[in-house]
C-alpha cells in the first residue's frame, strides 16, 4: 500500500504509517508521539471557541491502526495530554477508548506537556497507561521525547517527538515528516491540531513526508 | 460671509493674521458649518490647512463658552477647571499623532483656550494614559484601536457622553479596511451615548467621495462635503536611461539605476524614495548605504516591521533635517507633515493613482506649489505604467476605495468589547450596530449566530462544552466575567494582523522589529539575513524571538513579508492599456520604444478593445498568455478558473503565475488552443460555481482566515519577548484552526465569511466577473509567436507558481519534491 513503508533503522526492520506512526513488529509496538490530547478542551476554557472532536478522531484512527499493525502495546513519545487533567472532556472519550482497548498495554515516555502525569499516580491509573520518567532504552533502541531527555548511560538509536517536524513543497501545504539521521530519528506529532517546525532534509538524513493517504521519501541534498 | 459668522472667526482670524495667514473660503465653511452643527466631509490634499479647518469649530466654540461664562469674580482665586473630553480626533497612524497633538496646542494657546489635550495611543506616556481613561482632557488624540480599548473600560462611557465632536482624519486610509469597520462601530457607540455628536471626516481625493460621506455618516445621508484647497499640480518624471543605452531582453533593470538614483539623492537637500515592499526597501536600502558619500546615519531606512523607535528616530531626523534620505514603504504614505522633504522618489510600479498621487504630496508640503515625483523604473515595462499614471492624473482617473461589508470577525470583537465595557443589551445593540454602513443589511440570525459565536462557541452548544467568554446575566445582559479573558481581549483589541511575527532582537538587547515566522523558521543558527538594514546573524530563536547579532561580512537573505504585494489599479491597468496603444510622445514610451517594436514584431501590442493571447511553444511545452490587464489578483483569479474550465474540457494539469498583466497556464500535456476554447474558457456564465470547485478556494480561504482568527479572538495575542505560560499553551496557527472548525463545525460563521472575503477581496469577484464581461465584449487577437515575447517573459519567469491538478497525492508529492530538487541542483 502507498500510505505505509518499510524501512530499516539501526539494523531493525520497521513500518511508517501516512498517519503519523511508526509500527515496530519484533516488539508488536505501535509508536507515535504528541498526542495533546484535551488541547481544544484547554483552548475552550480559556475563551477560544474550538469545536470538540478532535480527540475521538486521534483515538479513533489510533484504532485503525492498531488493527492493521496487530499492535499489542502502544508507545507514546511525549506530551500525551495538553492543559487539565481533572474533568476534562477528553477524559471520558479517553475511557471509551481504553475500554475498546482493554488488552492493549499502554507506555508513555513523558513530555514536557506530561507534568501533571508525572506527578499524578493516580491519574495516570485512571488512564490505564504506563509512565516512563525518564527516557526508555530498549535495543536497538532509545525511546525520549526530546533529544535532551536522554541520559548519560543509555545508548541506542533514539526515536523521540517535541519538535513537529514538517516539510515545505512548492506549491503544497505543509505536510508533517518523519526525519531519521545517523543517531537518531524524529516522529511527526501524531495529532492534526498542533503547528510544525519547518526542516529541510540535509545530507545523510532520511526524510519521509506523511500527506493524505500517502507516504512519500522526499530526497535530500547528495551526500 | 455673515456678520456673525465674521465675529465667531474673530479669534481664529486674529491668530491666523499673526502668523501672516488668511483663513481660505473653505476653513470658514467647515467653521461655520460645525457651528451649525453639522456634520460634513472635507477633502483637501494634505498641508493645505485642513487641521484647522475642522479643529477651528470645536475651538471657537470652547472659546465662546468660557468668555460667556466667566468665572465668579467675587472670589480670589480662579477655581480650578476641571476639563471635560470635547474633542475627539482619531488618526490611523500613530506617527501623525504627534504632529497633530502639536497643532492642536498651537492653535488653542494660540486664540487664547486653556485646553489639556493628550495623547492616547500604543505611544502615548502612562500620564495621558491614565488622563485618557479619567477624561482630565478637553481634547484627545487616538487611534481607531486606542477608542476600542477606551470602549472595553466601564468607566469611560459617561466621559464619553460629553463629547461635542469627534473628527476622523485620513478617512480614505480606513474606508476601505477592517480597521474602518471597526471605526464605524466605534463611532455608532459614541453617537449612541451622544445623539448630537458632531463628527468631521478629512478625505484626500477618492473615486468614491459621496461613498466616504455616507459610511462615515450614515445618520447623516445629506451632510455637506466640502471640497478644500485646489489640488496641487501634479508633475511626474521617470529616470530614463541614456540615450543608447539598452534594456536587458529580459527587462528587468534591478539596481542598474542606482547610481543615476544616487545622483538625484545629491542634488537636493532631503528624499523621500519610497519603496513597494519591505524587501524591496532594505534591498534599495543596503545598495545605497555601499555607496553612499555622506555620513552613514544621513541615510534611514523606515518600513512597518521595524520597532517603532528606529522609525521615531528617522522620522525626527526628517523633521530636524539630520537625514538626507529615508528608504520608505506605505508606512510613510500618510499625512506625516514633512516640510523638509524636498524631493520625492518612487521605485518601481506606482500600482494606483491615488498611491502616487499621496506619494508625491509627502514633497514640499507646502499649498500651492507643486507635488512632483521622479519614478525609478526596476523593470522595462514599469515606464510605460509611468506614462499611464501621468495620463490618468490629467484626466482625473482616480481609484474609489470600497468598505468592507458584514464583517462579522470585526462585530464580535466589537461586541465582546462592549460586554467588557459595562455590558450590553442585545437588542439595542443590534439596533446601533445596523446603523452603520457595514452592518446595515445584519439579518437576525447572523446577528444571533455572532452571539452565539462569543457566548457558547458556535451555533451548537453541544460542539463546544466548557467554553466561556461572554456571560448573558440574569438581566439579560452580556458581559465579560472572567478577569484572565478581559486581559486577553484587551491586549488583541485591533484589527491589524501581527500574523506569527517573530521578533528581532539584538543578544545584548535592543529590539530591531519583527518579521515573519515562516522565514525565521528557514534559518539555522549562523545564518545571515538583512533587516532593519542591517546583516546579521540568527544567534538563536526561542519564545517568537530571533537573538541576532552583527554579522562581519558576507551576502544575506532579505524576509519577503506576505500581503507586501500590491495589485495594481484597475483604473491604472485600463490606462496602461491605453498608453501601449496610443502614440509615443512620452519621454517614457520613447524611451523604450526598442522593446515596444519588438513586441509589435513578435506578437502585437495590446490595446482597448482588444484581448491580447499568446499561445507559445518554448522548450518545456506549451504556454498560454492572457493579458486582461485587470491587476494581478484577479488575474490570479482568472488562472484558477481557466485551469479549471480547461482541464474539464480534457483532464489535464496546469501551472499558473500571475502579475498585473496578464497571467499565464502551462497545461502539463499538450492541448490545442483556438479562439473557440478562449471563448469558452473566458465566459461570464457559472463564475462563482466554478471558482467554489476549484481546487485553490480552499487554500485561499484557508489563509484568508488568518487576519479573520486574529480579529474574532481566536488566536492569542503575540506578545514580544517571552509570553506567560497560559498564553504559550495556546499558541496554534490559523490555518490548523481553520482544519479543525472546517471538520467538525464546517458551518462555521467565520468560515463563511472567510470564503466571502476570498471571493471579494482577494479574488475581487466583481471585478473578476467585469473582466471576464468586458473580455467577451472585445476582439480575440490570437497570436502564436516562435518565442517568448517582451511581455510573456516576466510572467514565464515569475517563480511565485500555483497549481492546480487533479493528480493524487502521491504524484503531487512526488513532482512537487522533484522540482525541490531541481532548485537544489541549480
Amino acid at each position: 500500500m502507498s500510505d505505509e513503508l518499510s524501512i530499516e533503522l539501526a539494523g531493525e526492520p520497521v513500518r511508517l504509517h501516512a498517519e503519523r506512526a511508526l509500527f515496530w513488529p519484533r516488539a508488536a509496538t505501535l509508536i507515535v508521539a504528541d498526542l495533546h490530547l484535551g488541547k481544544a478542551d484547554h483552548f475552550r476554557r480559556a475563551g477560544i471557541a474550538l469545536p470538540r472532536g478532535g480527540t475521538s478522531l486521534d483515538l479513533e484512527r489510533l484504532d485503525a491502526l492498531i488493527a492493521r499493525s496487530a499492535a499489542t502495546r502502544l508507545l507514546v513519545l511525549g506530551d500525551l495530554v495538553h492543559g487539565a487533567l481533572a474533568d476534562a472532556p477528553w477524559r471520558a472519550a479517553w475511557a471509551a477508548w481504553r475500554q475498546r482497548q482493554a488488552s492493549l498495554r499502554v507506555e508513555l515516555v513523558a513530555g514536557n506537556h506530561d507534568r501533571r502525569l508525572r506527578r499524578d499516580a493516580s491519574a495516570r491509573d485512571a488512564l490505564a497507561l504506563h509512565l516512563h520518567q525518564d527516557c526508555l532504552a530498549e535495543a536497538p533502541f532509545v525511546f525520549a521525547h526530546e533529544m535532551r531527555d536522554v541520559t548519560a548511560g543509555a545508548a541506542g538509536y533514539v526515536l523521540s517527538g517535541h519538535l513537529h517536524p514538517v516539510v515545505r513543497l512548492p506549491g503544497l501545504p505543509r505536510l508533517p515528516a518523519f526525519r531519521f539521521g545517523r543517531s537518531g530519528g524524529v516522529l511527526p506529532a501524531f495529532t492534526a491540531f498542533a503547528g510544525g517546525l519547518a526542516i529541510e532534509p540535509q545530507a545523510g538524513e532520511r526524510v519521509f513526508v506523511c500527506a493524505p493517504g500517502a507516504l512519500v521519501e522526499v530526497p535530500g541534498p547528495a551526500d | 460671509m455673515t456678520r456673525r459668522g465674521a465675529a465667531a472667526d474673530a479669534a481664529l482670524t486674529a491668530w491666523f493674521a499673526t502668523r501672516g495667514w488668511t483663513p481660505a473660503p473653505f476653513q470658514r465653511e467647515v467653521w461655520r458649518r460645525y457651528r451649525d452643527g453639522e456634520s460634513g466631509l472635507l477633502h483637501t490634499p494634505t498641508g493645505s490647512g485642513k487641521t484647522l479647518a475642522v479643529a477651528g469649530g470645536p475651538l471657537l466654540d470652547a472659546l465662546a463658552r468660557m468668555t460667556s461664562a466667566p468665572p465668579p469674580s467675587g472670589t480670589r482665586r480662579k477655581p480650578a477647571r476641571v476639563p471635560q473630553l470635547e474633542l475627539l480626533w482619531i488618526t490611523p497612524l500613530r506617527a501623525l499623532a504627534a504632529d497633530t497633538l502639536r497643532a492642536l496646542r498651537e492653535a488653542a494657546d494660540g486664540i487664547g483656550l486653556d485646553w489639556q489635550i493628550g495623547l492616547r495611543t500604543g505611544d502615548a506616556s502612562a500620564r495621558d494614559k491614565r488622563l485618557a481613561r479619567a477624561g482630565r482632557l478637553d481634547a484627545l488624540v487616538i487611534t481607531p484601536e486606542s477608542l476600542a480599548l477606551l470602549l472595553s473600560y466601564p468607566d469611560t462611557a459617561p466621559r464619553l457622553s460629553q463629547l461635542r465632536c469627534v473628527v476622523v482624519d485620513e478617512w480614505h486610509e480606513l474606508l476601505g479596511n477592517k480597521r474602518g469597520v471597526l471605526l464605524q462601530l466605534g463611532l455608532a457607540r459614541l453617537r449612541a451615548l451622544n445623539p448630537a455628536l458632531r463628527i468631521w471626516g478629512l478625505s484626500a481625493t477618492l473615486g468614491n467621495l459621496d461613498e466616504a460621506r455616507d459610511v462615515l455618516l450614515p445618520h447623516a445621508p445629506d451632510a455637506a462635503i466640502v471640497a478644500g484647497a485646489k489640488p496641487r499640480d501634479f508633475t511626474l518624471e521617470s529616470v530614463l536611461p541614456e540615450a543608447g543605452e539598452r534594456f536587458a531582453w529580459a527587462g528587468h533593470l534591478g539596481l542598474a539605476q542606482l547610481p543615476r538614483v544616487l545622483q538625484r539623492l545629491g542634488a537636493e537637500r532631503t528624499s523621500l524614495l519610497f519603496a513597494n515592499t519591505r524587501a524591496q526597501a532594505e534591498l534599495w536600502y543596503r545598495a545605497l548605504a555601499a555607496v553612499w558619500p555622506e555620513a552613514p546615519q544621513t541615510l534611514a531606512l523606515h518600513h512597518g516591521s521595524l520597532d517603532p523607535k528606529l522609525r521615531a528616530a528617522a522620522e525626527q531626523g526628517l523633521r530636524e533635517g539630520s537625514v538626507r534620505c529615508v528608504v520608505a514603504t506605505s508606512s510613510l504614505d500618510l499625512g506625516v507633515d514633512f516640510p523638509a522633504v524636498d524631493q520625492v522618489l518612487q521605485i518601481g510600479s506606482p500600482k494606483g493613482v491615488a498611491r502616487l498621487l499621496q506619494r508625491a504630496g509627502r514633497a514640499r508640503h507646502r499649498p500651492g506649489e507643486a507635488g512632483h515625483v521622479v519614478c525609478v523604473p526596476t523593470h522595462a515595462l514599469e515606464l510605460v505604467e509611468y506614462a499611464a499614471a501621468r495620463e490618468a492624473v490629467a484626466r482625473g482617473e482616480i481609484e474609489a476605495r470600497r468598505p468592507p461589508l458584514l464583517s462579522l470577525d470585526v462585530l464580535a470583537q466589537h461586541c465582546v468589547t462592549l460586554a467588557l465595557g459595562g455590558g450590553f443589551d442585545a437588542d439595542a445593540l443590534y439596533a446601533e450596530v445596523r446603523g452603520t454602513h457595514a452592518f446595515r443589511t445584519l439579518d437576525p440570525i447572523v446577528w444571533r449566530a455572532t452571539l452565539d459565536f462569543i457566548v457558547q462557541g458556535g451555533r451548537a452548544l453541544s460542539n463546544y462544552p466548557d467554553f466561556r467568554r461572554v456571560v448573558r446575566g440574569e438581566d439579560g445582559r452580556y458581559r465579560v466575567e472572567d478577569r484572565r479573558i478581559a486581559l486577553r481581549h484587551r491586549l488583541s483589541i485591533g484589527t491589524i494582523t501581527g500574523d506569527g511575527a517573530v521578533q528581532v532582537k539584538f543578544l545584548r538587547g535592543g529590539g530591531l522589529g519583527s518579521v515573519e515566522e515562516s522565514f525565521v523558521g528557514r534559518l539555522r543558527r549562523g545564518d545571515r539575513f538583512q533587516f532593519a538594514g542591517r546583516l546579521l546573524e540568527l544567534v538563536r530563536l526561542e519564545d517568537m524571538t530571533a537573538y541576532v547579532r552583527l554579522a562581519r561580512a558576507g551576502e544575506g537573505a532579505v524576509p519577503k513579508w506576505m500581503g507586501g504585494r500590491m495589485a495594481m489599479s484597475g483604473e491604472l491597468g485600463r490606462e496602461v492599456e491605453r498608453v501601449f496603444a496610443g502614440d509615443r510622445t512620452a519621454p517614457e514610451m520613447r524611451a523604450i520604444a526598442r522593446l515596444l517594436d519588438l513586441q509589435a514584431r513578435l506578437s502585437a501590442l495590446p490595446g482597448p478593445g482588444r484581448l491580447l493571447v499568446e499561445s507559445i511553444r518554448a522548450r518545456r511545452g506549451q504556454h498560454l498568455f492572457v493579458y486582461p490587464f485587470a491587476g494581478r489578483l484577479v488575474h490570479e483569479g482568472l488562472a484558477a478558473l481557466l485551469s479549471l474550465r480547461w482541464g474539464r474540457i480534457a483532464a489535464n494539469s496546469f501551472t499558473f503565475s500571475a502579475n498585473d498583466y496578464g497571467l499565464l497556464l502551462t497545461p502539463a500535456q499538450d492541448a490545442a488552443v483556438d479562439a473557440a476554447l478562449l471563448r469558452t474558457l473566458l465566459s461570464p456564465e457559472h463564475l462563482i460555481d466554478d471558482l467554489r470547485e476549484s481546487l485553490n478556494l480552499a487554500e485561499l480561504a484557508r489563509r484568508q482566515f488568518r487576519e479573520i482568527a486574529r480579529v474574532a479572538g481566536l488566536l492569542p495575542p503575540s506578545l514580544p519577548g517571552r509570553a506567560p505560560r497560559s498564553l504559550r499553551q495556546l499558541q496554534a496557527s490559523s490555518g490548523l484552526l481553520f482544519d479543525v472548525l472546517r471538520r467538525f463545525d464546517p458551518d462555521h460563521l467565520l468560515l463563511e465569511q472567510a470564503e466571502r472575503e476570498v471571493f471579494s477581496a482577494q479574488l475581487e469577484v466583481a471585478r473578476l466577473r467585469d473582466t471576464l464581461h468586458d473580455c467577451a465584449a472585445r476582439t480575440l487577437d490570437l497570436r502564436t509567436p516562435a518565442g517568448f515575447t517582451p511581455l510573456s517573459f516576466p510572467l514565464w519567469a515569475d517563480t511565485m507558481r500555483g497549481r492546480l491538478s487533479t493528480e493524487d497525492w502521491r504524484d503531487r508529492v512526488r513532482r512537487a519534491a522533484a522540482q525541490l530538487e531541481r532548485r537544489h541542483e541549480r
